[in-house]
């Protein structure tokens, strides 16, 4: 559970830093002020050795095609992370997590021909692949390192985008802890939230998602994976005498499934939702707050979402000043002398806000 | 529809202070200033920490304060006084005078003079000398002769009765600002108009 995060150079980010961090985060400002580029960075940072999430990154915004050049002032996939597109500069992220203590992530585009070489080497000794020598040159392949600094360890990972595709340098190794990334643009195939649902099923854990729905869905009795024409898709029983396809039920229904099923499958990490409230009426935003809230209390999940929405702020802060705790935060980003900061609203703060009709977007 | 923050603002207890602070900043020509009801005395220190966070608030200037004394003048400055210092803005150590920069800030206390209190009794004293007052005070004294109880809040009462007596009756204090029905040349509002010129002009 990440307690703060810091970002600097990255996107339009100098520097910024979120403390007080909560269990659920809403992240509010006006547009173009950060708000999906703050949880790039925090999947970038959960991701922890693997540079090549900085790739999909691109797909997130709906960027399916990279157009690669060579050469030493060539564009590179990875311009658009860096502030300015300065890719001199080094993007930092650094969290500190109660489980997985202080990390600083650093990503530095590599283009000089003897840092180049360098790596080159460096893979060369560590490699143990067949394919043993590397030869880099910036005539061939575009090159971003990353540095993960936790306590004393320094480790680098390298992504190499070349004529023959991606590889890794080295390989990898899997997170601390799994992070889910639900971008605004792109909707959640049915048949990966069917998968999802598999997995907690094997667990013995489906019930956290019939209990979520039937906030919005009282008639909703149990749910079941149907697979047809080859494809599995979660289906519900209200009481029609057969089951429904879950995204029949209404978009609503499945938005909140593909939420509590990414909550779901990242125990102890972290679930980043972009633009929230999409698809959902204003009159199910308390429900889906409380359900969301319970579902990441259960599974020790962090969740940070981005919002437009003031009926999806107050929903959340009444949702969860209802609740048990209130492990909700609201930060909003906004820009002060070309300086990007995030305000931090605590309970106190936040019903004042909403009370006396004070803007919190 | 959210209140966006512009300057110089001017915070308030509740909607009759909001009418009467508008009604007497229009009497007074001052441009420009956004009044803005804080919901009461305990939401002062709620109210102050959401707006130093607010967009735009980084371009005020200038904020004054005000709220009623009740039983204890100095208690009441001394709370508003705490609840600057939560925000982390300027805390003046005195009502009236104003402190600090960006945004320079000064604190009323009603009905002033460091007597207890609230608007309404600054109210009764502008129209101290209007003749329907001795008819008012008059009322009062026979609900007493006829061991009848008085109102809780007989400044509060007092008002109401006065503004019986206007031509439009049924007007609250704030919509009697509104109407003019106080006299702003009003000594007793000397205080009052002097705070809003040193820290709005």
């Amino acid at each position: 559970m990440y307690r703060s995060f810091e970002v600097s150079n990255f996107r339009c980010f100098r520097r910024l830093g979120l403390a007080n961090i909560e269990r659920v985060n809403l992240i509010a400002g006006m547009n173009n002020i950060g708000k999906t580029a703050l949880l790039e960075a925090l999947f970038l940072h959960s991701g922890t050795y693997n540079p090549e999430l900085t790739l999909r990154l691109n797909a997130f915004r709906g960027i399916e095609l990279v157009k690669l050049e060579f050469g030493r002032l060539a564009e590179t996939p990875w311009d658009s992370l860096f502030r300015h597109f300065d890719t001199s500069q080094v993007v930092e992220l650094a969290g500190e997590n109660e489980h997985t203590g202080h990390r600083v992530i650093r990503l530095r585009v590599i283009r000089e021909p003897e840092d180049l070489a360098k790596i080159g080497q460096s893979i060369q000794y560590s490699s143990d692949r067949p394919e043993g020598i590397i030869s880099l040159s910036s005539e061939m392949a575009q090159v971003l390192e990353l540095e993960c600094v936790e306590g004393d360890q320094r480790r680098k990972y390298y992504v190499i985008v070349g004529q023959k595709g991606v590889r890794h340098e080295p390989i990898p190794p899997a997170p601390p802890f799994p992070a889910f990334f639900l971008a605004a643009r792109v909707l959640i195939p049915s048949a990966e939230d069917a998968e999802r649902y598999g997995k907690l099923e094997i667990l013995g854990q489906q019930d956290a998602l019939l209990r979520a729905l039937q906030v919005i869905e009282p008639r909703l009795r149990r749910l079941a994976v149907i697979v047809a024409s080859g494809v599995p898709l979660i289906h519900g029983d209200i009481g029609l005498g057969r089951l429904v396809p879950l995204p029949v039920m209404g978009e609503g229904m499945a938005r909140l499934a593909s939420f509590v099923l990414a909550i779901g499958n990242a125990p102890n990490g972290v679930v980043l939702v972009d633009e929230i409230e999409n698809g959902l009426h204003h009159s199910i935003l308390p429900k889906v707050w409380r359900a969301i809230g319970e579902v990441a209390k259960q599974f020790n999940t962090q969740v940070f979402a981005t919002t437009h929405s003031l009926e999806c702020i107050v929903a959340a802060h009444k949702a969860f000043s209802e609740g048990e705790s209130y492990d909700f935060r609201l930060y909003r980003l906004e820009r002060v002398n070309e300086t990007l900061r995030a305000v931090t609203y605590d309970q106190e703060a936040l019903e004042a806000a909403i009370e006396t009709g004070l803007e919190v977007r | 529809m959210a209140i966006e923050i512009e300057q110089p603002n001017l915070l308030v207890e509740g909607r009759e202070e909001e009418l009467f602070f508008e009604a007497l900043i229009k009497y007074l020509g001052l441009q420009n200033i956004q009044i803005m009801p804080f919901g009461g005395k305990k939401n002062l220190r709620p109210f102050l920490k959401a707006l130093v966070m607010s967009p735009g608030f980084s371009e005020v200037i200038s904020l004054g304060v005000v709220r009623d004394a009740n039983r204890d003048p100095h208690g009441a400055f001394q709370s508003v006084h705490d609840a600057l210092h939560a925000a982390s803005l300027p805390v003046p150590n005195c009502p009236l005078t104003p402190f600090g920069e960006r945004p320079r800030v000064a604190v009323l206390i009603l009905p002033g003079s460091d007597r207890g209190g609230a608007l309404e009794d600054l109210c009764l004293d502008a129209v101290a000398q209007d003749p329907s007052m001795r008819c008012v005070e008059r009322y009062f004294k026979c609900l007493q002769k006829e061991g009848l109880s008085l109102p809780d809040n007989i400044s509060k009462a007092k008002v109401q009765v006065f503004l019986a007596s206007r031509h439009k009756a049924g007007l609250r204090l704030g919509e009697a600002a509104q109407a003019g029905y106080w006299p702003w040349e009003a000594e007793a509002f000397g205080n009052v108009k002097d705070f809003l010129q040193r820290i709005f002009s």
